[in-house]
C-alpha cells in the first residue's frame, strides 16, 4: 500500500512541474516514455496543498529522514519535467526516471543519507548504488536507474542434463531396496548408504559430497567480472551503441521438471498400498523417504551452488550494462541514438495534457515481445497468450506501430485520449472493419437512460474475418519463426475455407448489450434434512439472490440460417421453443440463469426477461427511447463502454467486504466518480479511444478531487 | 472489449451472489467393523455464483478449471480408492446443474478408508501425513472413533479475504449409524438419535478451521 502511496506522490510531485527536455537522453530503443508535464496542472494542486497532504505526510514516514519537511527539501526542481523511460536491448530491460535539480547541495546531502550508499564522483556526474539500484546526478538533473535481465545467456535453468544432478526415480528406487535388503539391521548412516547407492548405479562421483563446493565470496570478484567481460565481449566505460546480441537456444528446461514431477507422482501412485497397517512396510517407507530426502537435499545444495553462480554473473553484467547507460547520459557521446529522431515520439508530446504516455508497439512483433511474455509468464507465455483471444488482442489492439496515450485532469473530470499509428495493413484492415454505423434500430428497446452499464459494438464481421487470419499470423507466427512458411500455407488455407461473406451474414457485427437492472429473484437450491434418527432426504429450497437482467441485441441478415440453428439447439434439448421465442434452459445449459430470445426484423434478442421478450414478439418498443445522448455517442462511434457507476455501487452489498474494507468502499460511494465512458473510432485507419471519468462537482478540478480521494484512502488506513 | 465486458458482468455476478456450501457424511457401521460411507459435498446454494465462475478463465488469481478437468480429477481419485484393499462398490454421482457431488461405498473395515485416505495423500505429493487416520472401531471395547487434527488454521490465515468468505457460510456434518445402541459420546457436539443408534454433528466451517470446534468424537456403544 505504502508502495502505491509513494509512486502516487512522485506522480503528484512531478505534476508540479514545468515542461523540461529529457527527450535527447532518451534511448532510441525506447518502448515507452511516460512524461508529466506540470505546468499544466500547477494550478490544479497546489505545493502547499501536496506539503500539508496525507500522501505528503506518508511518504515523509517512508522516507525515514528528518530533514524532509517540505516537496522543496529534496532539491529537486517542480517547475520542470519529469520524464520516465524504459529501454530495451537483448539482455536487459532498463527504467530510467529523470528528476530535474533545482539544489544540488541539498539533494546531494539528503539522497546519499536517506539510502546510505557511499557516492562515487566520476567524470561529469556523481553515483550511488543501493540494492543493485542505481541514482547518478550532476547540477541540473537526477537519473535514478533500475531494471532487469531478460537475456538468456545467464538466465538460470534447471540443471536436469547436468551428470551431478541427472537422476532416475525408478532406477534409484530399486537400488534404494536393494541397500534396504543389504542393511536390513539399518545400521548404516545415511551418507554410508547414499555411496553404496552410488557404487550400485555405477556413478563416478559421490552425491553425499555434492555440498563440498566453494564459498560465494560477499563482492564480485575482478575475475568474475573479467568472466563476464569476455564472455558478452563488452567493452566498459564506453556508450553501448550496440546493445549485447544474444543467440542463446531457449530450453524450456521447466517442462522436464514438470515431467520428472508427474513421473515421481505416477510412481507412488503405483505402489498404492494393499494392505493394511503394517509395521514392516511403513518402516521401509520411511528409510526410503530419509535416503531420498538426504539425497535430494545434497543435489539441491549443488544445483543452489548453480544458481547462485548464474546469478552473480547475471548481477554483473546489469551493473555493467547500467554504468554505461549512465554514462552516455551525462556525457554526450557522438554515437548515441535519441528518442528525438523518432517523429511519432515527438509528435506526441502535448503541453496541453497533463501527463502523456507514449508506447510503441511494433516492438511487439520481434523478438522482444518473446522475452518479455516469458519474463512475465514463464515457459507456458505462448499459451497464456494464446489463451487471451484473438478478439482481446488482435482486434482491438491491431498491433500498431505506436500507441499514444494523453491525460487531461479537467474540470468535471478526468479524460484520457488513445490514438494509435497504424502500418499500411493496419490502417487498411481498421478502415474496412471500423467504417460501418451502429443499428440505429437497437435504440427503440432501451428504456431512456435507464440502466446501469451499457456497451455498443459496430464493426463489419465479414471485413474482420478477411483479416483474422492474417491477425493470428502476426499474433503466434512469431512464437514459431522457423515455421513461418507453414503458418503462411495454413493461414492461406483457412482463407480459402472460410465464407467471409456468409458468417458475416449471420452477424454482421452491429451489437448492443445494456445491463437493466439487478433484481431480487427466488431461486431453488438443494439442501438435505434429517429425521429424528437422522436419515437424511434431499430436499429443495428457495433463496432470494440478486440478478442481473440485461437485453443483447445483434443484427443479422440471414434469420433462415440462424432459425435452422436454433432448430438444432432444440433437437439437443439447449433450447426449448416457446411458440414464438426460445428459452436456454439453465439446467441444460451452462448458465446460471435462463435466458429468452427471439429473431425479429433482422435482429437476434437475448434477454433474461420473459416478459421483455413476449413483449417485443409483439411488437413492442419505447417511445421513450435510449436517450438522446447516449444515441449521440452510440452512433459515432465504433466501440463504446458506458457504466453508471453511482448506479451499479447501490447494488453491491456493503456486507460483501471485511468491516475495513466496508469503510473504504463506503468512502468510495460517498466519493465515487458518477459515470464511465470509454469510447472508440475509427479515424482515417487509426482508432481514436476517449475515456471519461466524470467527477462529482464539489471539487474545484478532477485532479483535486483525485488528490483528496487518495488522502482520505491514507487517513482511513492510519 | 467484447471479453472486458463479459468478465465486468460476471465479476458484478459473483460480487452479489453469495457462496454457502455444505459438507456431509455419512458412516453405516455393523457389529463386525464393516459398513459403508458417503460424503457429499453440495454447494447447490451457490450454483449462481459457481455457474459464473466455471465461464471465466481465473477468479481471485486461482485458475478455474472446467468441468472436464474436475471430473479427470475425480476419475483420478477413484482409481485410487478402488485400487485399496478392504473398498468395495464405489460410486459417484456428479451432478454439474447444481454442483452436489456425491461419493459412497463399502468398507470391510473402517482402516481401509485411513488407507484410502493416505493413498490419495501420498499421490499428490502431499507430506502432511496428520489427516491420514480418520476412523478407528476398537470391537474388543465396542468404541468408535472419529479422529480429526485441527491443522487448517495457518493455511486459512494464508487465504485473501474473498477467498476466506468462501468458508463463511458452509457448514459440516458428520451422521454415523450404528446396529448397537450408543452408550456415550465425548464429544458435546453431537447429538444422539431418537432410536439412539445414531449420532449427528452439525459444524460450522470456520468453527472447525479455528478450531472452535470438531467433528473428533468417541461413541461408545452397547455391548
Amino acid at each position: 500500500m505504502k508502495q502505491i502511496f509513494s509512486t502516487i506522490l512522485i506522480l503528484a510531485i512531478a505534476l508540479v512541474g514545468n515542461s523540461q527536455n529529457f527527450s535527447s537522453k532518451i534511448s532510441e530503443n525506447a518502448t515507452m516514455v511516460f512524461t508529466l508535464n506540470g505546468n499544466t496542472i500547477l494550478g490544479k494542486v497546489s505545493e502547499n496543498q501536496l506539503n500539508e497532504s496525507a500522501v505528503f505526510n506518508e511518504f515523509k514516514k517512508e522516507f525515514g529522514n528528518p530533514d524532509v519537511s517540505t516537496l522543496s527539501d529534496f532539491g529537486l526542481d517542480f517547475t520542470k519535467s519529469f520524464v520516465f523511460a524504459q529501454e530495451w536491448d537483448t539482455s536487459l530491460n532498463i527504467s530510467i526516471f529523470f528528476m530535474p535539480i533545482k539544489d544540488e547541495a541539498k539533494f546531494a546531502k539528503l539522497i546519499p543519507a536517506s539510502y546510505g550508499s557511499e557516492v562515487k564522483k566520476e567524470k561529469g556526474y556523481k553515483i550511488l548504488e543501493k540494492n543493485g539500484k542505481k541514482i547518478a546526478w550532476n547540477k541540473e538533473f537526477a537519473v535514478f536507474i533500475s531494471g532487469y535481465y531478460v537475456g538468456q545467456k545467464y538466465r538460470y535453468r534447471y540443471s536436469y542434463n547436468n551428470e551431478f544432478l541427472k537422476s532416475d526415480y525408478y532406477t534409484e528406487n530399486r537400488a534404494i531396496k536393494q541397500i534396504i535388503e543389504e542393511d536390513s539391521e539399518n545400521t548404516w548412516g545415511l551418507q554410508k548408504q547414499s555411496d553404496r547407492m552410488d557404487e550400485m548405479l555405477g556413478l563416478s562421483f559421490k552425491v553425499s559430497e555434492l555440498d563440498n563446493h566453494p564459498e560465494f565470496p560477499e563482492n564480485f570478484t575482478k575475475k568474475e567480472i573479467n568472466e563476464v567481460k569476455s564472455e558478452m565481449n563488452l567493452t566498459i566505460g564506453a556508450n553501448q551503441a550496440d546493445p549485447v546480441k544474444e543467440n542463446v537456444e531457449v530450453e524450456f528446461a521447466e517442462d522436464v521438471m514438470i515431467d520428472e514431477i508427474t513421473e515421481a507422482i505416477e510412481a507412488v501412485s503405483v505402489e498404492v498400498e494393499d494392505e493394511y497397517n503394517e509395521d514392516e512396510y511403513y518402516k521401509n517407507e520411511s528409510r526410503k523417504r530419509e535416503l531420498r530426502s538426504y539425497r535430494a537435499d545434497k543435489r539441491n545444495d549443488y544445483r543452489n551452488y548453480l544458481r547462485e553462480k548464474t546469478e552473480r554473473k547475471k548481477d554483473i553484467l546489469t551493473q555493467l550494462l547500467y554504468d554505461n547507460r549512465v554514462s552516455a547520459v551525462f556525457n554526450s557521446k557522438s554515437n548515441f541514438k535519441s528518442i528525438t529522431s523518432n517523429s511519432s515520439f515527438t509528435n506526441s508530446q502535448d503541453k496541453k495534457a497533463d501527463a502523456t504516455f507514449w508506447v510503441r508497439n511494433e516492438i511487439s512483433n520481434n523478438a522482444l515481445t518473446a522475452s518479455l511474455l516469458r519474463e512475465m509468464y514463464g515457459y507456458r507465455y505462448s499459451s497464456m497468450y494464446r489463451d487471451l483471444g484473438v478478439f482481446s488482442t488482435s482486434l482491438n489492439q491491431m498491433n500498431s506501430a505506436y500507441s499514444v496515450t494523453k491525460l487531461f485532469f479537467e474540470k468535471d473530470g478526468i479524460k484520457f485520449e488513445n490514438n494509435t499509428e497504424n502500418n499500411e495493413f493496419q490502417l487498411n484492415s481498421t478502415n474496412n472493419i471500423y467504417s460501418t454505423k451502429q443499428d440505429s434500430r437497437f435504440f427503440d428497446y432501451v428504456n431512456g437512460d435507464n440502466f446501469l452499464a451499457y456497451t455498443s459494438l459496430s464493426f463489419d464481421s465479414k471485413s474482420l474475418i478477411e483479416v483474422m487470419p492474417q491477425l493470428y499470423m502476426d499474433q503466434y507466427g512469431r512464437f514459431a519463426e522457423d515455421n513461418q512458411e507453414e503458418f503462411q500455407v495454413m493461414v492461406d488455407m483457412i482463407s480459402i475455407f472460410l465464407d467471409e461473406k456468409a458468417i458475416g451474414e449471420l452477424a454482421t457485427g452491429n451489437a448492443f448489450f445494456v445491463l437493466k437492472d439487478m433484481v431480487k429473484k427466488e431461486v431453488t437450491y438443494n439442501s438435505y434434512e434429517y429425521d429424528e434418527n437422522y436419515k437424511s432426504t434431499l430436499v429443495e429450497k428457495t433463496k432470494t439472490e440478486l440478478l442481473p437482467e440485461f437485453l443483447f441485441m445483434f443484427s443479422t441478415s440471414n434469420e433462415e440460417m440462424l432459425t435452422k440453428i436454433m432448430g438444432l439447439g432444440i433437437k439437443n434439448e439447449i433450447l426449448i421453443e416457446n411458440n414464438k421465442y426460445y428459452t436456454i434452459n439453465s439446467k441444460k445449459g451452462d448458465l446460471p440463469f435462463d435466458i429468452f430470445f427471439v429473431i425479429k426484423d433482422g435482429i437476434v434478442f437475448i434477454s433474461t426477461d420473459e416478459i421483455e421478450i413476449k413483449t417485443i414478439v409483439q411488437g413492442g418498443k419505447f417511445e421513450n427511447n435510449l436517450a438522446s445522448r447516449h444515441q449521440k455517442l452510440v452512433s459515432s462511434n465504433s466501440q463504446v463502454i458506458y457504466i453508471n457507476n453511482q448506479k451499479i455501487t447501490e447494488y453491491i452489498p456493503a456486507d460483501f467486504f471485511s468491516r475495513r474494507s466496508q469503510d473504504e468502499y463506503a468512502m468510495y460511494k460517498e466519493f465515487g466518480c458518477e459515470e464511465i465512458v470509454v469510447s472508440s473510432k475509427n479515424k482515417n485507419g487509426n482508432m481514436e479511444t476517449t475515456g471519461y471519468v466524470s467527477t462529482p462537482n464539489n471539487e474545484m478540478n478532477s485532479a483535486l478531487y483525485f488528490f483528496n480521494f487518495i488522502n482520505r484512502m491514507i487517513e482511513l488506513n492510519d | 472489449m467484447k471479453n472486458r465486458v463479459t468478465y465486468f458482468f460476471l465479476i458484478l455476478l459473483c460480487l452479489v451472489s453469495s457462496s454457502c456450501f455444505e459438507l456431509f457424511e455419512e458412516v453405516n457401521l455393523k457389529e463386525d467393523g464393516s459398513g459403508t460411507y458417503s460424503f457429499t459435498a453440495n454447494f447447490s446454494q451457490s450454483k449462481t455464483k459457481l455457474k459464473s465462475i466455471m465461464l471465466m478463465d481465473k477468479i481471485n488469481g486461482h485458475t478455474v478449471p472446467s468441468e472436464t478437468e474436475i471430473r479427470e480429477e475425480i476419475k483420478e481419485l477413484e482409481q485410487l480408492v478402488k485400487q485399496t484393499k478392504g473398498i468395495s462398490e464405489f460410486t459417484k454421482k456428479l451432478d454439474f446443474d447444481n454442483f452436489i457431488f456425491v461419493f459412497s461405498c463399502k468398507f470391510d473395515k473402517l482402516e481401509a478408508l485411513n488407507t484410502a485416505v493416505k493413498n490419495v495423500r501420498i499421490a499428490k505429493n502431499l507430506q502432511d501425513n496428520t489427516h491420514d487416520n480418520q476412523f478407528g472401531y476398537d470391537k474388543e471395547k465396542n468404541v468408535f472413533y472419529r479422529y480429526f487434527n485441527p491443522t487448517f488454521q495457518e493455511e486459512y490465515e494464508d487465504l485473501n479475504l474473498e477467498d476466506k468468505k468462501i468458508f463463511q457460510g458452509a457448514k459440516v456434518v458428520s451422521i454415523c449409524k450404528f446396529e448397537q445402541e450408543v452408550v456415550s459420546v465425548s464429544n458435546s457436539n453431537a447429538r444422539v438419535a431418537a432410536n439412539k443408534k445414531a449420532i449427528m454433528m452439525q459444524l460450522k466451517a470456520v468453527d472447525i478451521i479455528a478450531n472452535k470446534s470438531s467433528i473428533k468424537n468417541s461413541v461408545t456403544l452397547a455391548q
